[in-house]
């Protein structure tokens, strides 16, 4: 049997992924705050022998679109119309909610109303008279509170029904354009499109209203663009309007009046059915805000929340993670006690439960600090951060909504970088993605924890504050100078709702950590993995070593010596060296050579310049690779890279340098695919790294860094090289930039035909 | 000329008005008109951001934040004095 295709509209924050989970039973995660959903996403549901195919449409507030999420569903809409719509109403938001559905009414479409959050309209005392709404609008009407699953039930036999009963035209006349406006497109339509009102796809309908009155959409099309003969409509619907009493002037015009018009008709609408709460006002909402947003608390308690967070992160993650470390130490032994000898041990212990473990480990913060964004984001907080940090973003020359996907950026920069969605213009979302791998994710954390645990085992937590500090530092420096040297092409309209503070449910918050969890693990058991063993295999191989002395023979004989200390301690030092020639032999250690010169001034050895290779893959491997590499010089990492001449402040280099220098792969091809522009990828991928390494540099030249141990003095030519190529790169960066945020170059990640970029070019005066 | 016209950015803290008119001409006017802000609508001003921009205002019984380059564009009937 065909399968029944849904598809959900309505407004941001409505509650249409909560009400697709119900329906679907499928786990996504919905936050409190607009803008979730970020594209078409679909879910399936069987009942009986009919398959229901859901589509979960981003949020929009009307059908003229003022962002690329929001054109989905005009893109969409020929196709939205022809199978089952479900228009979602938040009942605790009736007027502003049913403009959309008035708009949908206009264009002859008949969506089933699904007016959800039916639970908070009764708590406010409401009343609303569901048959009512029925009979006036033509419309099905369904009652939810998709949190909670009820009257899910219900939808889901309506909508698996053999055929779902036709719409009913009673009464929708009340709800349609008034007369005046009807003929007057009716006129319009078939010198627009050669075609009649009733013939046509509703996205020309439309279309057609738009070119009308004229309104300023961002999507004009050259169809309508040159609309000239409506003039003449256009002055007889002025007269008819103003012969029927309705004054059309001052600067709002025919938009005005339409939607004008169309909040009356929500309003004789809710006259007839709703019966309003005795107290419209949400009394604890305001008084949250009154602390929350407060013009002199609001950014304390903001900033407290966010240290709390940082600080149970880091502390109270420490605990499960040090008995998940022992688990491993224990795993390690065992394995070490029971299993021959030979490459697959090595391979199995050191390669990969060592890996594994050193990702594991770092579980318990990455969960906390989900836990703490997805309570952030579902009682409703994000929106106010964003209204109190909106400000400061301005600086930077972003929204202060741009303020969310940089705060996620510091769990993990891959979601952060889909999430840029959000944002209105293409500009702001370059923009923010190009600053995201310079937002300290969760996976850097490993390495700054550790680092701060060998060298600064005083102060951990100040060491943290400061690099994180110095990042943010990085962050607002690049931004201004970026949006300084770009200044904005269209100033994105700011509207930022807010949304009633919500209790978070466990059932949300649960789905969240899962789903992080899960991801972080996936991530950890294939290319961590893969990397792991991919190091491991290049400190194996080649298996067999040329050695500058016949170490194995000295140390025979040393053994077969009288037994005294000196002798066992020269032994000792035989072996240390024997190890440490291995490893500088074998594969990593070549490569190790070949990068070392690029990381010398800064101040790090061979085994550094290594680890930051895989840290490409995944930076949490940084560690991983550290603790494989240093393994022959000590057991104890710590004493293993004092040995090998570590000092705190060249520690403390390389967490800087490590903080920023390259985004992870998995970011990377995240970006690719969100701006579909190899030379952004690039760009993105490359400014990192010229300025972790020129800040390094100047870190290390200013504190005067040398590495005592076993450094050669580097040739004076290969500096001089590196210092050109940097000239070179930032000189191409900079070119790059100009062209990719400049906006000449047709934008590649619009779907649709025209965007703003392209528009402003060819918009008549 | 500008002084004539009051607009919902003077609004103070707390005072409600009603609308008067909205340029509509620009994306931003028309998505305010689409979100209910359309003349005749009483509208509170409930807070403004420490930093002076964005406020939130009240309007058909939700909250929006808006900044001083979009409340701009709302022009407001003067808020009378409390008696």
């Amino acid at each position: 049997m065909e399968p029944v295709r849904v598809f959900l509209v309505g407004n941001p924050n409505c509650g249409k992924t909560s009400l697709f989970n119900a329906i679907t039973g499928e786990r996504r995660h919905v936050g409190n705050w607009p803008g979730v959903t970020v594209d078409r996403i679909e879910g399936f549901r069987r009942v009986g022998d009919r398959e229901l195919v859901v589509s979960d449409l981003p949020g929009t507030y009307s059908l003229t679109p003022a962002s690329p999420e929001e054109r989905v569903v005009l893109d969409q809409l020929d196709e939205i119309a022809g199978n089952t719509m479900l228009n979602v109403i938040d009942a605790g938001n009736l007027e502003r909610n049913l403009f959309l559905t008035m708009q949908l009414l206009e264009l002859g479409l008949h969506p089933w109303l699904v007016f959800n959050c039916y639970d908070a309209l009764k708590a406010s005392g409401a009343k609303l008279d569901l048959e009512k709404v029925a009979r006036l609008t033509g419309c099905r009407v369904f009652a939810t509170v998709a949190r909670t699953g009820e009257g899910i039930p219900a939808l889901i036999a309506a909508l698996s029904e053999p055929s779902p009963a036709g719409p009913s035209d009673n009464g929708l006349t009340v709800m349609r354009l008034p007369r005046p406006w009807q003929s007057a497109v009716e006129t319009a339509m078939p010198s627009l499109f050669r075609q009649s009102w009733p013939n046509a796809a509703p996205s020309r309908r439309l279309r057609a209203i738009q070119a009308l009155i004229g309104q300023p959409s961002p999507d004009a099309h050259p169809e309508t663009e040159s609309a000239q003969e409506l003039e003449p409509v256009r002055a007889k619907l002025l007269q008819a309007l103003e012969s029927a009493g309705e004054c059309v002037t001052g600067a709002g015009g025919l938009p005005c009046r339409l939607a004008t018009d169309r909040y009356d008709r929500i309003s004789r609408l809710l006259k007839a059915t709703h019966k309003a709460a005795p107290s419209a006002e949400d009394r604890g909402s305001s008084d949250l805000d009154r602390i929350f947003t407060h013009r002199l608390w609001g950014i304390p308690v903001f900033a407290a929340l966010i240290a709390l967070m940082f600080w149970t992160t880091f502390s109270l993650g420490a605990y499960p993670a040090d008995a998940i470390e022992a688990g491993i130490e224990h795993l390690r032994g065992l394995g070490a006690a029971h299993l021959p000898d030979g490459l697959w041990r090595d391979l199995l212990l050191d390669g990969i439960v060592t890996g594994l473990g050193g990702i594991l480990v770092f579980l318990p913060s990455v969960l906390i600090l989900f836990l703490w964004i997805s309570l952030l984001e579902d009682s409703g907080y994000m929106s106010r951060a964003a209204f109190l940090m909106d400000r400061l973003m301005q600086g930077i020359g972003l929204h202060g909504r741009a303020f969310v996907p940089l705060l996620m950026g510091f769990g993990c920069n891959v979601p952060a970088i889909m999430s840029t969605r959000l944002l209105d213009d293409r500009r702001q979302r370059r923009l923010v993605t190009l600053l995201m791998p310079l937002v300290g994710c969760s996976a850097r954390l490993p390495v700054l924890v550790l680092f701060c645990g060998i060298f600064f085992p005083e102060r951990p937590g100040l060491t943290l504050s400061i690099l994180y500090f110095i990042n943010l530092l990085v962050l607002v420096t690049v931004g201004r100078l970026l949006s300084r040297f770009m200044p904005p092409l269209t100033q994105a309209p700011f509207m930022l709702e807010m949304p009633p503070y919500r209790l978070p449910t466990w059932r949300s918050v649960k789905s969240m950590l899962w789903d992080k969890a899960w991801h972080f693990l996936e991530k950890a058991g294939g290319v961590i993995l893969a990397g792991t063993i991919l190091v491991w295999s290049l400190t194996a191989f080649p298996r067999d070593v040329v050695y500058s002395r016949p170490y194995q023979a000295e140390i025979a004989a040393l053994k077969a010596a009288s037994q005294t200390a000196e002798i066992a301690e020269r032994i000792a030092g035989l072996e240390e060296s024997l190890a440490r020639e291995t490893m500088e032999r074998r594969y990593m250690g070549s490569l190790g050579r070949a990068l070392e010169p690029l990381v010398r001034p800064l101040g790090f050895g061979w085994r550094e310049a290594v680890s930051l290779v895989p840290g490409f893959l995944a930076k949490e491997s940084i560690v991983s690779t550290l603790s494989v590499l240093y393994k022959p010089v000590d057991n104890d990492l710590g004493t293993a890279m004092r040995r090998e001449g570590m000092t705190p402040m060249i520690g403390f280099l390389f967490m800087l340098f490590t903080l920023l220098y390259v985004p992870c792969l998995p970011t990377v091809g995240v970006i690719w695919r969100e701006t579909k522009s190899a030379g952004f990828t690039l760009v993105a991928t490359l400014l990192p790294g010229v300025l972790a390494w020129s800040l390094t540099l100047i870190t290390a030249t200013i504190a005067g860094v040398t590495r005592t141990a076993p450094a050669a003095s580097s040739p004076p030519g290969d500096t001089v090289v590196i210092l050109v190529s940097i000239v070179f790169a930032v000189w191409y960066l900079v070119r790059r930039l100009r062209a990719d945020l400049g906006g000449e170059t047709p934008c590649a990640s619009c779907r649709g035909t025209s965007c703003r970029v392209v528009r402003s070019d060819g918009e008549n005066p | 000329m500008v002084k004539m016209n009051v607009t919902l950015s003077d609004l103070p803290i707390g005072e409600t008005a009603t609308i008067r008119d909205i340029d509509a001409s620009t994306p931003a006017g028309n998505r305010l008109l689409e979100l209910g802000f359309i003349p005749g609508t009483p509208v509170t001003a409930l807070q403004r951001a420490p930093m002076g921009d964005p406020a939130t205002f009240c309007i058909r019984g939700y909250c929006i934040g808006l900044r001083r380059s979009e409340s701009s564009l709302v022009s407001i009937h003067p808020v009378r004095r409390a008696a």
